[in-house]
């Protein structure tokens, strides 16, 4: 049997083996050491996945992994969404549905220390699902704004999907975590947007708030230093060129559990509640990370990744047409996946054949995070709307996914335009190379 | 309850290698920023607790079910179906962490048969190696355990849910303490 043939038939039994509900990981490394054990014999083949076991876990760069999940689940435990979601109130409150887009933007600013969209929704919900409810929100805008507020998490750095897109691709991860930002604040915006466009057609579902005098907006707005001090020492580090990603977390790990202390709520639950927690993550994100890199060991040997890629560059479609169709595929995928396993899963499949094309790694590292994270919130398995669901369970599963359409059009419109408009991603880290640069002379 | 015992010691080593891990770097960095005088062995000590940290991690998201899968044929499947497709991954899972413990051992055989050390503090490499090998079988038979007796955890989304009741609760009695 030829190689190629070897490889089809392995990503056959991949795609049966996750129907039946294998676990993610465990499928892909099957695939990827048996299939690549059909080719080059199966005591090398074990030797090689020895390697890459060994390669993968004793690592120095994917210590990033651990330290930012350790980060965004003290911070999450830390009582730090409330003052958020207090500061974005006093502000935006008085607005119709203003207690919604306070929401939302406490979602964004919450998601710059927490890279995890379920933990996001989780945590702002209990917070500002009861407020909406004291002003008499439409269930379906309280309910699809805490959703939709949840999956901005994914975007802005610190983000662990964007780490693993990094690693598999080896793409600057840096260079990801700043060109998530611009989108990430676009979607906070689109996000507001939609219900200050909904509220003007609906009065009804966003009632105004109260109206806050100025001084205790201001002090609202102090409230927060601990989190702007948090995001800008680990953003501003990496866009400065002061420390490396790496080191970052290992910063703002500390950092999430100095605000805790600070703020009375480090106890022996905080720290062992979060370092659970970190560590069932870290443990379900590196089988993944093996089974994708055992994956890609057969794309390689089989002469897959090549194979498609020319095949997909002979087909003479137009390559933005191309990169529509992964786009597609990407947005039916995320409505049955996870996004992380998803990108593993999938990119190194797609990513040869749109480096061979000529697109740029940063940019579509990006794009697919922006369509991926729809996956979240769109039926039938939308894990924030699942948490959503669980926290405010009078209101009926429609109800939330009815909610949170307005914002899935509007992200779909925002990836168009990163889509058609490159820069928006890409140019603020060509100003952070810049910068580095003239730092470094 | 086995169970319990080995994961619960897995998940402590784990989480002590975790802040050292965390230690380490902050002290690196502020050493090299402020001090001038970076932590030569920061790099191979962060090799061997990550090393550590995520082998012995694989127990326990095996015990708590935090493997990913993709879940949709579970909805139209019966409970027993569901169960029996469970314990293929348990299976599966057990097979998986297998071969990680086993060419772990390999890895470490050969490390210690070549005397290799780190190039800083000229630590021997292969213990670590043999306790990463050692953690991956304990994975192994905490999935063999499972293959058994099915799984009892939690999902992602009640312990999520279930946090964020509990952070609210805990803000209740502050402000009326208040």
């Amino acid at each position: 049997m030829d190689p190629l043939t070897i490889g089809l038939i392995a990503l056959g039994i991949l795609f049966l083996m996750l129907i039946l509900s294998v676990p993610i990981g465990v499928a892909m490394a099957a695939c990827g050491v048996l299939g690549v054990a059909a080719i080059i014999g199966l005591k090398p083949a074990l030797a090689l996945f020895g390697n890459t076991v060994y390669e993968t876990t004793a690592n120095f760069d994917l210590s990033i992994i651990p330290l930012f999940v350790l980060m965004g689940s003290v911070a999450s435990r830390s009582g730090l969404s409330r003052e958020l979601y207090s500061a974005f109130n006093a502000w935006l409150g008085a607005f119709r549905g203003g207690l919604a887009l306070a929401t939302v933007g406490a979602c964004g600013a919450f998601a710059a220390i927490c890279g995890s969209s379920v933990a996001t929704a989780a945590t702002m919900s209990q917070v500002a699902l009861p407020e909406m409810k004291r002003f008499k929100y439409a269930d379906s805008l309280a309910t699809g704004s805490v959703a939709a507020g949840g999956i901005i998490g994914i975007l802005i750095p610190p983000s662990v999907v964007l780490v693993l897109y990094g690693i598999l691709t080896e793409t600057s991860i840096g260079d990801l975590f700043i060109a998530g930002f611009i989108p990430g604040i676009l979607t906070t915006l689109g996000f507001m947007l939609v219900i200050a466009i909904f509220t003007r057609f609906n009065p009804a579902a966003g009632p105004k708030g109260e109206k806050t005098e100025l001084r205790e907006k201001l002090r609202a707005l102090g409230r927060t230093w601990a989190i702007l001090l948090l995001f800008l020492l680990v953003i501003g580090g990496i866009y400065f060129g002061f420390f490396t990603p790496t080191e970052a977390a290992g910063i703002g790990a500390v950092g999430a559990f100095a605000i805790a202390a600070l703020r009375g709520r480090l106890n022996m639950e905080t720290v062992k509640g979060s370092l659970l927690e970190t560590i069932r993550t870290t443990g379900m994100i590196f089988t993944i990370l093996i089974g994708a890199l055992a994956l890609n060991n057969l794309m390689v040997f089989s002469g897959m990744a090549y194979g498609l890629s020319s095949f997909v560059s002979g087909l003479d479609m137009h390559p933005m047409l191309v990169m529509a169709i992964i786009l597609l595929i990407y947005l039916i995928l995320g409505c049955f996946m996870d996004a992380l396993a998803m990108i593993l899963l999938t990119v190194p499949i797609f990513f040869p054949i749109v480096v061979n094309l000529g697109f740029d790694p940063v940019w579509f590292g990006i794009i697919v995070v922006m369509v991926v994270e729809l996956g979240l919130i769109t039926p039938p398995i939308g894990m924030n709307v699942f948490v959503i669901k669980g926290m405010a369970q009078h209101v009926p599963l429609q109800t939330i996914y009815r909610g949170v359409i307005p914002f899935v059009v509007a992200q779909i419109i925002l990836v168009i335009l990163v889509f058609i408009f490159p820069q928006i991603a890409l140019w603020l880290p060509d100003t952070a190379d810049a910068i580095q640069d003239w730092l470094n002379l | 309850m086995i169970l319990r015992v080995i994961s619960t010691v897995l998940t402590t080593v784990a989480a002590l290698c975790l802040l050292a891990l965390m230690a380490l770097t902050f002290a690196d960095v502020v050493g090299r920023e402020f001090f001038n005088k970076p932590l030569t062995f920061s790099v191979e000590l962060t090799k061997l607790a990550m090393g550590l940290i995520v082998c012995l991690a694989f127990g326990t998201t095996t015990v708590s079910a935090r493997h990913i899968s993709v879940d949709l044929i579970q909805s139209f499947v019966g409970k027993r179906v569901s169960g029996l497709l469970q314990r293929l991954s348990s299976l599966l899972l057990m097979l998986f962490f297998g071969v990680l413990a086993w060419g772990l051992l390999g890895k470490a055989q050969q490390f210690a048969s070549d005397g290799l050390a780190t190039q800083v503090l000229f630590l021997p490499i292969a213990p670590v190696v043999y306790a990463m090998s050692a953690a991956c079988l304990a994975a192994a038979a905490i999935a063999a355990v499972m293959i058994v007796v099915g799984t009892q955890a939690q999902s992602e989304v009640e312990e999520h849910i279930q946090e964020a009741r509990a952070e609210a609760r805990s803000h209740q009695t502050d402000t009326n303490e208040a």
